[in-house]
């Protein structure tokens, strides 16, 4: 059943991306750390990669670089598929895309945490300018929804016409996700996908477990994991 | 040639948008950046391709 479903989705995308012939570029962003950045980008590629699909991940969170750890732990536990993820500093990115977009069809920008509000808007304005859609997984507390208005004024100075989606993570229960329903009516550039990702441990122990993807682990947990994570894939990649 | 006049004929989507960029970077010309990435581009896919055929 997950497979039928995936495979649908797949489908319909690659023949999209077949229709434009070029790269696709999906820019990961958030100023915060702890938004759920490397979860969605590492799985995210991860489903690409099974699918044979020359995708790879650019890790700019520079200082953390996380994604391109867990690839590290994954190719040192000599498990396959290799991720491919590549380390860089943002100031890096534009001059190493040209080179990457020749090997890869398929290109995951993971913006990394920013010190201050300049940075953030600095990181937003490339991702703008590079990606086909931008997404910005969110945790729903406080903290999280108050980094939703400066990137949406960001995404409206810059006049962005990318598809941009917040995509509620970490979620306990279904009535948390009104603290970020109450400012979707006044989003004008972000869409709140309607698929959210549940607060599992699964996320944080898969990755864990030698850089395993949730696709890679067995149990009841899991499972619920990939069923959400391909309802998302799916939303994302066909809206 | 200006950016203005540049026509990604075999550029398109992301792949344009990326190029844009590297070129600014670079402070290079677009269109000249465009056809060395088309031409090494198909280099290596005939090389991948020999490689594939001599396995």
């Amino acid at each position: 059943m997950l497979n039928q479903q995936l495979e649908t989705a797949m489908k319909k995308w690659l023949e999209a991306m077949i229709e434009s012939n070029g790269n696709f570029v999906l820019a990961v962003v958030g100023g915060k750390g702890g938004l759920g950045k490397t979860t969605f980008s590492y799985n995210f590629l991860w489903l690409l990669v099974k699918y044979n699909i020359p995708a790879v991940l650019v890790d700019c969170d520079n200082g953390q670089n996380s994604s391109a750890e867990f690839a590290a732990d994954r190719k040192a536990a000599n498990i396959l598929p290799e991720m491919p993820v590549i380390a860089m500093p943002t100031e890096q990115l534009s001059k190493a895309l040209p080179k990457l977009a020749k090997e890869f069809r398929v290109i995951i920008i993971e913006f990394g945490k920013t010190d201050n509000a300049e940075s953030a808007k600095r990181a937003l304005e490339l991702a703008i300018k590079l990606a086909d859609k931008i997404v910005m997984p969110l945790q729903p507390t406080a903290p999280d929804v108050k980094t939703i208005p400066s990137a949406e004024e960001n995404l409206i100075r810059l006049n962005s016409t990318v598809p941009a989606f917040i995509v509620p993570n970490r979620v306990k229960k279904e009535s948390q996700l009104n603290v970020i329903y109450g400012v979707r009516s006044f989003l004008k550039c972000f869409k709140v996908t309607k698929t959210y990702l549940g607060d599992r441990l699964c996320y944080q122990d898969s990755l864990g477990f030698d850089g395993r993807s949730i696709f890679e682990l067995n149990g009841t947990e899991p499972k619920k994991a990939q069923h959400e994570f391909i309802q998302l894939f799916e939303e994302i990649l066909n809206d | 040639m200006s950016e203005e006049n540049y026509q990604p004929v075999k550029i398109k989507g992301s792949t344009h948008k990326i190029l844009k960029i590297a070129a600014a970077e670079e402070g290079t010309n677009l269109q000249t950046l465009a056809n060395e990435w088309l031409e090494e581009k198909a280099k290596e896919h005939e090389k991948k391709k020999n490689t594939k055929k001599n396995a």
